[in-house]
């Protein structure tokens, strides 16, 4: 089981890696924006997969959190780039 | 190297690049996010370490609160950062130099991560780990019960990582531990066995919790060092009052309040409508939950300000203010600490010490304990959340130029 975790977080990071690259040259603010959702996409199956591999469920709490706040958070990012304000 | 140690290496380089790429970037919008970005990295570290309480807090506070409120900050300043002329201060370079060695020289002295042998494993932590209250059928996940089982059945028992092996030679440290100088035999493996939990506290009934509850972290933090967790809430309370003081304006008579709903994105409307109850229960759960499982009242406080602002983001600030008028958050920004501190005086008040929630239950101290902290999870969760609502209410106010 440990290398199975192992395997699948090293494939989790490479993708994570390949994100970040977007998120830190990106061009335009919108691959930034595209890139740190995926990122936070990322985390949320990085999370599920550890709390299944360690067999403790309450790491769902944790990927229902990140998926909470991403979505907030880019409602956030999005509003700010369309109306400049947030309110 | 085991599996744990390398993946911690390789987020925390990927979190070096995020850091260097947020000083370095000269669009504070593109900043802004990096810093969620970050924030989400760095919870993976802390997931990976199976911290998860320090995870839930990185997750909330980080990734989602501080990146809207850096947002929010935008709104008031330009959107690019002036470049400035690179000259090293060279006194200052060598004070943080010297800062930064001398905390990572006291590193060395902490013991190793998920060193068996280290003081918490053989205090309190052993003490939690033979409870079985929360957990279905008393048994902790799909794992057998603790009967004659062997170290290696230890670790994975509880998800526990060990990076050092267990050595039955070594007795050295188990005859020097807190618990054998109570005449608690702590067994060859670290005592996770039911008689300790029997030997240490036989005076509570068995379905107690067994003077504590099942979660660690909540309660260090609760009950071990209450006064410390009081006083951050206090801090924070500080915080949020400094910042009204700060920012607020005296609205005029008759000025319409400026706003930009985003009610023309049909998708999004409805969708933030359905879900926003549920992240209402859910920030609820969280700070409920605090005892038994992962979070706590400033986790929960945060998602439940995340609700708001997620409303507030949707359908304009008026409309936040017809649901919670500027005057009841201000209200409830003081009441979370007055009842933090009243249950404190409550406890006073029952004969015990201040904050000493077995009190609260005449019969079991370990339930009065869980009713105590609960209490104060509320609290704390009911501060922070106003308080993160009233940052946010100023700062998304746009000024008059």
């Amino acid at each position: 089981m440990q290398w199975v975790y192992l395997f699948t977080a090293i494939a989790l990071l490479i993708g994570l890696f390949i994100i970040l690259i977007r998120a830190v040259v990106g061009p335009t603010v919108y691959d930034v924006i595209l890139a740190t959702n995926a990122i936070g996409t990322k985390t949320i199956v990085f999370v599920t997969l550890l709390g299944y591999i360690s067999g403790r469920p309450e790491f769902i709490d944790m990927a229902i959190i990140y998926a909470l706040i991403t979505f907030i958070t880019t409602v956030a990012i999005l509003k700010f780039a369309e109306k400049g304000r947030l309110d | 190297m085991t599996s744990v140690v390398l993946i911690d290496t390789v987020l925390l380089l990927l979190v070096t690049v995020t850091a260097i790429a947020i000083i370095e970037v000269r669009n504070l919008y593109t900043s802004a996010m990096l810093t969620s970005v970050y924030s989400l990295l760095m919870a993976l570290v802390w997931v990976n370490m199976h911290s998860m309480d320090v995870a839930f807090t990185e997750a909330a506070v980080g990734g989602g609160i501080s990146t809207i409120l850096l947002i929010g900050t935008l709104v008031h300043t330009a959107r690019e950062e002036k470049p400035l002329k690179v000259r090293v201060h060279w006194k200052a370079a060598v004070v943080t130099a010297l800062t930064g060695a001398a905390l990572i020289y006291g590193t060395f002295d902490m013991p190793r991560f998920g060193d068996p042998k280290a003081p918490i494993h053989h205090f309190r932590v052993p003490e939690m780990m033979a409870q079985t209250v929360g957990f279905v059928n008393g048994t902790k996940g799909k794992q057998a019960p603790p009967e004659g089982f062997d170290a290696r059945a230890y670790r994975s028992f509880n998800g526990a990582v060990t990076s050092v092996p267990d050595d039955p030679k070594d007795t050295a440290w188990r005859e020097t531990s807190v618990l054998a100088q109570h005449g608690i035999i702590v067994p060859e493996v670290l005592g996770s066995h039911p008689q300790h939990a029997e030997a240490g506290h036989h005076l509570h009934p068995p379905d107690d919790f067994n003077g504590h509850v099942p979660n660690s972290v909540t309660s260090l933090l609760a009950a071990y060092r209450g006064y410390d967790t009081m006083f951050e809430t206090t801090v924070i309370f500080t915080a949020g009052v400094s910042l009204i003081m700060l920012l607020r304006r005296p609205r005029r008579e008759g000025q319409a309040q400026k706003s930009a709903p985003l009610l023309d994105q049909t998708i999004l409307r409805v969708v933030s409508k359905m879900s926003i109850p549920f992240i209402l229960l859910f920030g609820l759960y969280v700070i409920t939950h605090g005892e038994l499982g992962p979070g706590g009242g400033f986790q929960g406080g945060v998602v439940i300000a995340c609700a708001f602002i997620l409303y507030a983001l949707i359908f304009g600030r008026p409309a936040l203010y017809r649901v919670l008028p500027p005057p009841v958050i201000d209200m409830l920004t003081g009441l979370g600490v007055l009842v933090y501190s009243g249950t404190g005086a409550a406890c006073l008040l029952l004969g015990g010490k201040f904050l000493d929630y077995s009190m609260l239950d005449t019969v079991s101290p370990g339930e009065g304990e869980a009713l105590g902290m609960t209490l104060v999870e509320y609290g704390v969760g009911i501060t922070v959340s106003m308080v993160m609502l009233n940052i946010f209410n100023q700062l998304a106010e746009e000024e008059s130029r």
